[in-house]
């Protein structure tokens, strides 16, 4: 027989070796007598002796209480005859408990087989189970109330031991993260995305209050923490532990438990465990998450001498926490979490609004004194030249398509650039359609129209416009345009007369796009000018975009291209039209001027402060 | 300056002065100004939505089209309308099928464009760069087109094996591309990062010209206003 192994006084059946009760019948397997363990003699003497009625249990141990009898419905209904037997004569013989091993299912010999031959191999859960269902099938028709008291005795054993191996520890036992439950790991990960911030005082907690295993006593510390920083009066006081204070008896033991009752019960519970919540915030933070101060070292202590003192209140106590913990837990799961902002420093508004007035009365100079720069330096890039020869290549009465796929966000640089081109076509007494696909193109295009030719209000510049409005349908009302003088389904679906018809594409000439998007350049290039080769089709873009297009027109895809208001601006001279952008050319260049001047300085600055952060850091 | 002009001014004037408060922080001027912008373009949008889409396209061909446009329309109309069934959950599975019919005919418009529009257009580009006839057909010296030919090609081919993540089969146990992916690809990151700086610069010269137009702007409805 393995040493392992303890045979059950009652049956003679071979049990592992920490079971408490036999496998088989139930019996307690206490390898000495329970009384010869000093800090255990007591409390298995009350738990020895019966509880009182049902009525006088606290709440929440009534309804653990409660679950008992189920267990033993549901094992009866299953083992019907056994239990019958059992119930028949409760102290069976060996020879009996064979009868009942042969009704058993199979499964759970398989499993009682491997517990006899591996230890490891049945789980702790397993073996509690299997305890309490023979436990309860040696008496299920008993009174619940010696049930409840068996699994109390559990409970309490259960937690002496645990104090015994606490105290058999080194007190110079540091924390260990690998110690930690997975339930604690969790809470953590998951405060740890709600925490922003965490005192440094808190962090720097790495004293080692107790001779307990790391996660406990992180777990206690915090127990205590919250105890003893919410409301100090409901701490159970623990005095020296004298014989005298020892629970000797069911009563003391239903007084404390109704104690703990009206303590978990009061209002002060939610916001004990709001500050649960909050101290694993900070201390999950920390390395050891122990507290540092000797104020909570005792608090560590006090609650470790209610354990001893105690145990069966301070466990339930502490379950009764943890569940209440992650009940709060799992209530904020999901919710938007506020973000908190640091406050902005005074100084950096205040410098942030000089330099934005600053940037304001630069840029508005030109304008105010009339100051403006006519002067272009350099030549027409080859896009841009290409684009302007498309134009002169034009004649009074040719057709030109004007397609506006700008948003109202860069309408003030678009118009800008734009504007000489327009009165280009203006001069060249083109007639003009305008079309758009993005919804506000249709009065952003007459207000593109209007504008530039309100430049030059002198020379009374009329043009034959015609706005044809909105285009729908994105992409496939891009393609759908492509095809219409294909189609002859698309052409004569549209052809309704109620319809602004946007025409066939072979009419016109040329088409001008305005995109301020390379996305919107791109359905232009990809639906449309590919099915048109033989129409010149040139851009005008945001400088922004300038980058993205230029291998398009590289490829031949766009025949020209003007883009920001630098190419703008050349064009202009190049068409001998001084009348529009002086003034904004100036204020631009001041502008473009000014915000490199911001930038190299906040450069300069930001090296600087790393400079002197890194010099101090080296100095310590 | 007439009634309008005067109207308009002073609201365009009070409007820039609320979107300037930010510079304050945070502020209800700011804000209200930002909810008028949302709120004005929803509400353009949809009524022009219904006046330029849904009136003369279905309303109008329904009420007085021919037979055959009436059919033709009903297709849109029945589409739509199980499209509208989302909003209601027991429904919802119904939209999948205009949805689908949108989604597959944008895929394969987005598909055939993307290809013929840029993939193989951009490729043919980056290859002829390198003709002979191309490069002494410019007025340039042909060395500055042959390194503009190369550096065009080593940009492209360096981008895309920036975003090229196998594994190397020789040394496949490593977690590291080939060897010369790998330099490549560290040549395309300073291709990429230059485009994406020239394209951040873009977006300050768009903010300081709408910075710009406002000013000359209100500046000009200022001079306007005493002139009279």
């Amino acid at each position: 027989m393995s040493p392992e192994l303890q045979i059950c006084k009652n049956c003679g059946t071979e049990n592992p070796a920490d079971v408490l009760f036999c496998l088989i019948c139930g019996k307690d397997l206490a390898r000495e007598p329970l009384s010869d363990i000093p800090e255990l003699g007591d409390i298995l003497a009350e738990s020895s002796e019966p509880l009182e009625k049902n009525d006088d249990l606290p709440e929440f141990i009534r309804n653990l209480h409660d679950e008992i009898p189920r267990t033993s419905i549901r094992r009866s209904s299953i083992f019907n005859e056994s239990s019958e037997t059992e119930d028949a004569q409760p102290e069976s013989n060996p020879q009996e408990s064979e009868t009942f091993e042969e009704n058993i299912p199979e499964w759970l010999k398989k499993i009682r087989d491997r517990a006899h031959t591996e230890d490891d191999a049945a789980g702790d859960l397993i073996k509690k189970v299997t305890a309490r269902e023979t436990h309860d099938l040696k008496s299920p028709q008993d009174d619940p109330s010696e049930e409840f008291e068996g699994w109390l005795g559990q409970v309490r054993k259960s937690a002496q031991r645990d104090t015994v191996n606490f105290q058999q520890e080194g007190q110079d036992d540091q924390p260990d993260e690998d110690e930690i439950p997975a339930w604690l790991l969790k809470v953590r990960e998951n405060e740890g995305k709600l925490m922003q911030e965490a005192p440094s005082e808190e962090q720097q907690g790495s004293s080692d209050p107790g001779s307990v295993p790391g996660w406990v006593r992180e777990a206690a510390g915090k127990e205590d923490e919250i105890i003893l920083s919410t409301e100090p009066t409901q701490i159970i006081k623990v005095k020296p532990p004298t014989e005298a204070d020892q629970p000797n008896s069911s009563e003391d033991i239903n007084q404390i438990e109704e104690q703990l009752e009206e303590d978990l019960s009061s209002d002060n519970t939610s916001s004990q465990l709001n500050d649960v919540t909050q101290q694993l915030q900070i201390t999950s933070s920390g390395e050891a998450g122990i507290p540092e101060s000797k104020e909570k070292e005792e608090n560590v202590k006090v609650f470790w001498e209610e354990i001893a003192k105690n145990p069966v209140s301070a466990v339930i106590k502490e379950q009764h926490s943890k569940a209440e913990l992650f009940k709060a837990l799992l209530s904020v799961e999901g919710q938007p979490i506020e973000k908190i902002q640091k406050p902005e420093k005074k100084s950096s508004r205040v410098i942030r609004i000089i330099l934005a007035f600053l940037l304001l009365i630069v840029v508005s100079l030109p304008f105010f004194f009339g100051i403006s720069n006519d002067n272009f330096i350099g030549s027409l890039p080859l896009p841009a030249q290409a684009f302007l020869d498309r134009v002169e290549q034009l004649g009074s009465g040719s057709k030109v398509l004007l397609v506006v796929d700008y948003s109202v966000g860069v309408s003030a640089e678009m118009e800008h650039v734009a504007a000489p081109i327009i009165t280009h076509l203006a001069e060249t007494q083109v007639e003009l359609a305008v079309l758009s696909s993005y919804p506000e193109g249709a009065w952003l295009g007459e207000r593109l129209i209007t504008s530039a030719l309100a430049y030059r209000p002198d020379e009374n510049l009329q043009m034959i416009v015609k706005y044809l409005g909105y285009l729908p349908g994105g992409r496939i009302g891009l393609y759908n345009l492509a095809q219409s003088s294909q189609s002859p389904i698309f052409n004569g679906f549209i052809n309704l007369e109620a319809v602004t018809e946007p025409a066939d594409l072979g009419e016109y000439d040329q088409v001008i796009i305005l995109v301020d998007s390379l996305q919107a350049a791109r359905n232009w290039i990809e639906l449309v000018a590919t099915r048109i080769p033989e129409i010149p089709v040139n851009m005008i873009s945001s400088s922004q975009e300038a980058a993205m297009l230029l291998p398009y027109f590289d490829s031949g895809q766009i025949n020209g291209l003007v883009a920001g208001l630098y190419e703008s601006s050349l064009y202009q001279a190049s068409i001998s039209d001084t009348s529009q952008t002086g003034s904004t050319w100036l204020s631009y260049q001041i502008g473009l001027l000014f915000m490199i001047g911001l930038m190299l300085l906040g450069i300069v600055i930001r090296l600087e402060s790393s400079g002197d952060r890194i010099l101090k850091e080296i100095k310590k | 300056m007439n009634l309008n002009d005067l109207i308009i001014g002073v609201i365009s004037f009070v409007l820039t002065v609320m979107v300037f408060s930010y510079l304050f922080g945070d502020n209800f001027l700011f804000r209200l100004a930002m909810y008028l912008l949302i709120g004005i373009t929803a509400g353009y949008t949809a009524s022009l939505l219904i006046m330029k889409v849904l009136i003369p396209f279905l309303v109008t061909p329904l009420i007085e089209g021919t037979f055959q446009t009436r059919l033709w329309t009903l297709i849109p109309l029945i589409l739509g309308f199980i499209l509208l069934m989302t909003i209601f959950p027991r429904m919802s599975s119904m939209g999948r099928v205009p949805l689908a019919f949108l989604v597959g005919l944008a895929a394969a418009l987005t598909i055939v464009g993307v290809t013929l529009g840029t993939i193989i257009p951009q490729v043919l580009s980056t290859i002829n760069k390198f003709s002979p006839v191309l490069l002494y057909q410019s007025a340039d010296p042909p060395w500055i087109k042959i390194i503009d030919a190369i550096v065009m090609a080593v940009g492209a081919i360096s981008a895309l094996a920036t975003f090229y993540f196998g594994r190397s089969k020789k040394d496949a146990q490593k977690n590291k591309r080939p060897v010369l992916v790998e330099g490549l690809g560290k040549l395309g990151q300073v291709f990429i990062g230059i485009t994406l700086g020239a394209l951040f610069a873009g977006v300050y010269s768009a903010a300081l010209l709408a910075l710009i137009s406002r000013v000359s702007e209100i500046g000009s409805f200022f001079t306007k206003l005493i002139a009279q």
